[in-house]
C-alpha cells in the first residue's frame, strides 16, 4: 500500500515538474517569442500613408495634386489559365507577354506587375475576373494642366527602394518637404478583422507632405510657353528658353524650355529632356552682356554719360583683330550709340576702362561662375576662370559677351539687378509653403548684394531704351512702350573655335522702364532661318511682352 | 421565517447573477457590433475621401488653362490682337497749382 502511495505521489511529483518546466519555458524561457506570436494574431499593423504635398500656381490652382492608382500583383498559385491571364494582361498593360511570363514563379506568393494604372484600366482587368490578379492602391501624380511648367516641376519615380521619390525641379528640390511621413496603427481586432474598442489601440498619425505655392502665374506660363513653341517651330530653331522673373520679389513668374517632356509620362521621352537648360545650359550671352559691362563701368566713374569713343576701324588686341558685327563703323559715337549699334569693339573701350581687376569683381559680385541658389534641383553653373587665366584678350571678348559662359537665369538675373535699381535677387521659385498643420512659412525677397547705384541703374535703362528704339529692333517693338533690351547672337564653341553656322540668340529686357513689372530672357538654339537675336529672340520677346502688358493692366503710359 | 430569508436571498442572488450575466452580455455585443460600425464607417470615410479627391481632380482638369483655351477656341472667341489703352481723365475743375 505505502509503495503504491509513493508511487502515485512520485506520479503526480513528476507531472508537476513537468508542468512547471513547461510553464517555465513558456512563461520565461520563449516569454517574447509566444507574446509576439499572439500580439501577430490579436494586434493588427497598418501603414497610413502620407499624400503627398500639392503644388500649386500663385493663384492657389492646381499644378499637381494626387489621383488614387492601382497597383497590379499576381498570385500565381492561383491562376487558373496561365496563358489566358499573361495574354489579357500584357494587352491591356501594352507590355510584352513574355516579359509578364518571365517574372512568374510558381515558388512566389505575390509578384508585382505594374504599378500606377489607372482607374480605367483597372475596372477593365477587373470586369474579366481573372484569378489570381489582385490590385493595391497607390498614390500617383496628377497634372491638370498637362505637360506646362515640366521642366520646374520635375516628376516623380522610384528609387533603389521602390520608393516614390522626386527627381529634378521642385519635386527633387523639394522631396522631403512633399514627401511627407507615413503614420502607423496598432490595433486590436477580433476574428473577423474589426477593431475591438476596448483593446489595445496605438496610432502615430500619417504627416502629409507639405503643399507649394508657386511664384508662377499660370497664364504667364501660358503665353510663354505657346509664344516660345510658336518661335522655335517659325525659325526652324533646336531648342529655347525663356524666363520672366520679378525684379520686386526675386520671384520667377514664368520659366519655360523647349524640347520639353511630360511629367505623367516622363519615362517616355530621352533622359536628356528632363534637365532644365534655363539653369543649367552653358551659353555665351554674346552682346546681351555689354549692358552688365556698361552699368559697371558707369558705376565705378571710369566712364560718363557723356563719354564718347570714335568708332573707326576693327582693334588689334595682340594677335586677334576685333570688328563690329556688321563691320561698320560710325566714328564719334556716345555709350548710349555704343548699345544701340550693338559695337564691339565700343565694348573693348568700355571694358578697358573699366580695368581688369574691377572686370572681375564685377562678375564676381554679379555672382558669375556662383549657383544663384534657386530652389531647382540641378542647377549648374559654368566656372569662372582663375584670376591668373584671363589674357588681354579674354577681357576684350568678354567686354562684348564671348568667351564667358553663363547660364540663362544667371543672366536674367544680372540684368534683373538693372531693373531693379541695382539690387541683386536670390531668384525663387516657392513663394509659400504649407505645413500640415495649416501654418504658412512665406519666402521673403533676399537681396544677395547692392551691386550697381540706383542712378546708374537708370541711366543704363535709358540707354537700353533708346537701344530698343533706334536699334534694329525698332520696328517689331509693341508701339507705345517703354522697352528697355539688349539683343544678343553668340556663335556656339565647338572644340576651340567657334561654330560659323551655329548660334544661340537672345533677347533680354525688362519692361515698363520706370517701375519694372518683370524682367525676361529668351534664348534660341540654332535658329536656322536667321542667325541674328534681333530677326529671332526679339520677336519672341516682343509677342510675349506685348500680351503681358494687355494681362498685367500696363498702358503705354506707364 | 429563517427559511423564507434563506429564499429570498437565494432568489435575490440568482436574479443579480442573470441581470448582471445579461449586462455583461449586452456589454460584449455592444463592442463587438461597435468595431464592426467602426470599420463600415471607416470604410465610408475612405470612400467619400476617393470620391472627393476624384472630383477635385475634375475641377482641376476642367478648368485648367489648357481647358479653357481649347473650349474658348470652340466657342469662336480669339484674342483682341489691338489693344487700346485708355488713360485716367483728369478730374472736372481740376488745377494743377493750389488755388
Amino acid at each position: 500500500m505505502a509503495r503504491r502511495m509513493n508511487f502515485i505521489f512520485f506520479l503526480f511529483f513528476l507531472i508537476f515538474c513537468l508542468i512547471i518546466i513547461r510553464l517555465f519555458l513558456w512563461q520565461i524561457a520563449s516569454s517574447d517569442r509566444l507574446g509576439g506570436l499572439a500580439e501577430k494574431q490579436r494586434l493588427v499593423t497598418l501603414t497610413i500613408p502620407a499624400q503627398r504635398g500639392k503644388i500649386l500656381a500663385s493663384d492657389g490652382s492646381p499644378l499637381v495634386i494626387n489621383q488614387t492608382a492601382y497597383g497590379i500583383y499576381l498570385e500565381p498559385y492561383k491562376i487558373s489559365d496561365r496563358e489566358k491571364t499573361i495574354s489579357f494582361l500584357s494587352k491591356e498593360l501594352d507590355t510584352d507577354p513574355s516579359s509578364i511570363s518571365a517574372q512568374i514563379k510558381e515558388s512566389l506568393l505575390w509578384i508585382p506587375i505594374a504599378h500606377k494604372l489607372d482607374e480605367e484600366v483597372k475596372e477593365r482587368i477587373e470586369s474579366k475576373q481573372l484569378s489570381g490578379v489582385v490590385f493595391t492602391e497607390e498614390d500617383k501624380r496628377y497634372y491638370p494642366e498637362a505637360s506646362m511648367a515640366a521642366h520646374m516641376l520635375g516628376f516623380v519615380g522610384k528609387n533603389a527602394k521602390g520608393e516614390d521619390q522626386g527627381y529634378f525641379g521642385l519635386e527633387g528640390y523639394y522631396d522631403e518637404q512633399l514627401r511627407g511621413r507615413n503614420g502607423v496603427v496598432h490595433q486590436e481586432t477580433d476574428a473577423f478583422g474589426n477593431p475591438i474598442l476596448a483593446g489595445e489601440l496605438t496610432k502615430i498619425p500619417a504627416e502629409n507632405g507639405r503643399d507649394l505655392t508657386l511664384y508662377l502665374d499660370k497664364t504667364i506660363q501660358y503665353i510663354v510657353e505657346t509664344k516660345l513653341r510658336e518661335g522655335v517651330e517659325r525659325f526652324k530653331a533646336k531648342g529655347g528658353s525663356a524666363v520672366v522673373f520679378d525684379p520686386e520679389s526675386g520671384g520667377i513668374l514664368a520659366m519655360a524650355s523647349l524640347p520639353s517632356y511630360d511629367p505623367a509620362i516622363f519615362s517616355q521621352f530621352p533622359t536628356e529632356f528632363y534637365k532644365n537648360p534655363a539653369i543649367s545650359l552653358s551659353y555665351e550671352p554674346g552682346s546681351t552682356f555689354k549692358t552688365l559691362i556698361m552699368a559697371s563701368a558707369l558705376n565705378e566713374g571710369k566712364v560718363t554719360p557723356e563719354t564718347k569713343y570714335n568708332e573707326e576701324g576693327p582693334v588689334e588686341i595682340k594677335d586677334y583683330t576685333i570688328n563690329t558685327w556688321n563691320k561698320k563703323y560710325h566714328g564719334e559715337i556716345t555709350l548710349s550709340e555704343i548699345l544701340q549699334y550693338s559695337s564691339n569693339v565700343g565694348m573693348v573701350f568700355v571694358g578697358s576702362k573699366l580695368g581688369k581687376d574691377l572686370f572681375l569683381n564685377y562678375l564676381e559680385r554679379l555672382d558669375f561662375g556662383d549657383l544663384t541658389g534657386i530652389d531647382l534641383q540641378e542647377e549648374a553653373t559654368p566656372p569662372l576662370r582663375s584670376k591668373s587665366k584671363w589674357y588681354d584678350i579674354d577681357f576684350a571678348t568678354a567686354s562684348f559677351g564671348q568667351g564667358i559662359a553663363v547660364t540663362p537665369l544667371q543672366m536674367v538675373r544680372a540684368v534683373g539687378a538693372i531693373a531693379s535699381g541695382g539690387r541683386l535677387l536670390e531668384p525663387h521659385v516657392v513663394k509659400s509653403i504649407k505645413t500640415n498643420d495649416g501654418k504658412i512659412i512665406y519666402t521673403s525677397p533676399k537681396v544677395e548684394r547692392i551691386v550697381f547705384k540706383p542712378e546708374v541703374t537708370r541711366i543704363v535703362a535709358e540707354m537700353m531704351v533708346s537701344a530698343v528704339d533706334n536699334g534694329e529692333t525698332s520696328r517689331i517693338k509693341p508701339p507705345g512702350f517703354r522697352i528697355a533690351g539688349k539683343t544678343g547672337t553668340a556663335q556656339i564653341p565647338i572644340a576651340g573655335h567657334y561654330d560659323t553656322e551655329k548660334t544661340i540668340a537672345s533677347f533680354v529686357g525688362f519692361a515698363p522702364v520706370d517701375k519694372p513689372r518683370f524682367v525676361m530672357l529668351v534664348t534660341i538654339s540654332e535658329p536656322s532661318t536667321s542667325p541674328w537675336g534681333s530677326e529671332t529672340a526679339a520677336p519672341i520677346f516682343f509677342s510675349i511682352a506685348a500680351e503681358l502688358f494687355s494681362y498685367l493692366g500696363i498702358s503705354p503710359s506707364d | 421565517m429563517r427559511e423564507g430569508k434563506k429564499t429570498f436571498l437565494n432568489i435575490f442572488f440568482i436574479i443579480l447573477l442573470t441581470v448582471v450575466s445579461a449586462i455583461q452580455v449586452m456589454l460584449l455585443n455592444q463592442y463587438s457590433t461597435t468595431g464592426e460600425k467602426l470599420t463600415f464607417i471607416t470604410r465610408k470615410v475612405e470612400e467619400v475621401e476617393k470620391e472627393n479627391d476624384k472630383l477635385s481632380q475634375k475641377i482641376a482638369s476642367s478648368t485648367s488653362r489648357i481647358a479653357i483655351s481649347t473650349r474658348a477656341q470652340d466657342l469662336g472667341l480669339f484674342k483682341n490682337t489691338s489693344v487700346l489703352s485708355l488713360t485716367t481723365p483728369l478730374r472736372f475743375a481740376y488745377s494743377p497749382q493750389p488755388l
